[in-house]
């Protein structure tokens, strides 16, 4: 017999955190990351310059890597999102089958997130936007 | 470094027009180095009147007196030494140190995708979390990995499945961007400590000069001997390069570690002393160039151990970019446009 009314409510109240909180937090994590390594870009000339022209024979390649891994950060968060879409998505569609199941739902997010889980974070707002190397 | 200290591009230009005005004084006061450029100016000259190329790429044809009375000689030694400020300010570079706040950020990075990273500190010893701290605002993966399949657990499927697998894989591409990122900073540590020693040999080496002209310059002497001793080939192989240890630390197979490759590149070697001596200024200036040259064939060489480090990782990287970047499965986008008969089939998400 398929799940529904209160007890599917609580269910789907994990897979809502998971989509609304968890998933956000982690995107909001790599996107803060890619934008610290973005701004690290400011300095390139601090560690590689020299003064009567030009970078240093390793600049090129460091910088490489760099950008391969601000993309890593900012990609990942962008994936992130898109999986908490998803998420989101799958507990909307099942709300809309089951009207108890949705009040139950709907009551205990009426003002925001259910208690969290020890260790478990919200994310202080959107991510930041994230930037990406071409 | 002990006697590190940081010297400026005008620092450097200071020290080469303190050695070229030592160096024409002391030609110009000593009766040997006298002879030795007299002799030269007239060679010059002599070039200059039968069309050969001079020696001095910046000699100018005196217009009147003789090429090697006192006043022609002295514009003949002005014109000969005018490049030896280049010589040293063309290790200019910005403060190493002004490099720092960029190392911070890479370690931050690295130390919020794993709090509890034990690092490698200078003496050897592990040491947990690194001053930098963490990035404010942000989670740390494992535990919100942990927390996600602690909601999952009553949620079963093809779509749900593949969902937990990405979840959990979540921490294995975080460990790679952590690595990454503490190769980018191990790196920075190289260039550092290349460009403190670069620093110091090239002052030594000026400083070393100064001293072997200002022997000649005293009365009581006839010869000059000085030797500058040059750290650059010990550059690297004085860092102690931040590693990842213990249990803590997540297995990153397959990606090259910069510390690993730089390390293994090094042999400790013993500081080099090259002379800087002779009876007259030619032979000392020859030293000073040769001590130079021996200095910026040092530099590149412990460049040419980063760079390839930094290319080794990006390479490696190539071939594991699709462990390092996780896509949304596709069974869960696709799981989020079904309805819910679709849904609570063996390919969806259903509670179980």
């Amino acid at each position: 017999m398929a799940e529904s009314g209160w007890k599917f409510a609580a269910d789907l109240s994990d897979l809502r955190m998971v989509g609304a909180v968890d998933l956000p937090a982690m995107a909001y994590t790599f996107a803060a990351l890619n934008n610290v390594v973005d701004k690290t870009e400011a300095g390139d000339s601090n560690g590689f310059q020299w003064q009567s022209g030009g970078m240093s024979q390793v600049f090129g390649s460091w910088a490489e890597l760099r950008d391969s891994l601000q993309n890593l950060l900012g990609q990942t968060s962008q994936n992130l999102e898109v999986a908490a879409q998803a998420v989101l998505q799958i507990v909307e569609t099942y709300a809309a089958t089951d009207a108890t199941a949705r009040d139950s739902l709907n009551a205990a997010w009426n003002d925001g997130p259910p208690p969290l889980l020890d260790g478990e974070y919200a994310p202080p707002g959107p991510a930041p936007t994230v930037v990406l190397k071409l | 470094m002990a006697d590190y200290r940081y010297h400026s591009q005008d620092d450097l230009q200071k020290l080469g027009e303190r050695i070229r005005e030592k160096a024409i004084k002391v030609t110009m006061s000593q009766e040997a180095s006298y002879a030795q450029a007299q002799q030269q100016a007239n060679n010059e000259a002599t070039r200059y009147d039968t069309g050969q190329p001079t020696q001095s790429p910046n000699y100018h044809r005196p217009t009147g007196g003789r090429p090697d009375d006192d006043g022609n000689l002295h514009a003949y030694l002005m014109d000969a030494y005018q490049g030896i400020p280049l010589l040293f300010t063309r290790f200019a570079v910005p403060d190493p140190d002004s490099a720092r706040s960029t190392l911070d950020a890479l370690y931050k990075t690295a130390v919020t995708l794993q709090p509890s990273l034990e690092i490698k500190s200078d003496s050897g010893q592990l040491t947990t979390p690194l001053q930098v701290g963490d990035e404010p605002g942000t989670v740390p993966v494992e535990q919100t990995k942990n927390i996600m399949v602690t909601h999952l657990k009553q949620w079963s499927g093809h779509a749900a499945e593949s969902f937990e697998t990405y979840v959990k894989e979540l921490e294995t591409s975080a460990a790679y961007h952590r690595q990454i990122s503490i190769s980018l900073a191990n790196g920075l540590e190289a260039m550092i400590a290349i460009r403190k020693s670069m620093l110091t040999d090239i002052w030594e080496i000026g400083d070393k000069t100064y001293k072997a002209l200002d022997e000649l310059d005293s009365w009581c002497t006839n010869s000059a001997s000085q030797a500058a001793k040059l750290t650059i080939l010990g550059a690297l192989a004085a860092v102690a390069f931040v590693v990842t240890d213990g249990a803590a630390a997540v297995a990153v197979e397959g990606l090259q570690s910069a510390a690993a490759i730089m390390g293994a590149a090094q042999t400790l070697q013993t500081a080099s002393h090259e002379p800087i001596s002779g009876a007259t200024v030619p032979p000392i200036l020859s030293g000073m160039a040769k001590a130079i040259d021996r200095l910026q064939a040092g530099v590149d060489q412990q460049e040419q151990v980063v760079a390839r480090a930094m290319q080794a990782v990006s390479g490696s990287l190539d071939h594991l970019w699709s462990r390092a970047l996780l896509h949304a499965p596709s069974p869960l986008t696709a799981a989020a446009g079904q309805s819910r008969s679709e849904l609570e089939r063996p390919t969806g998400f259903f509670v179980h």
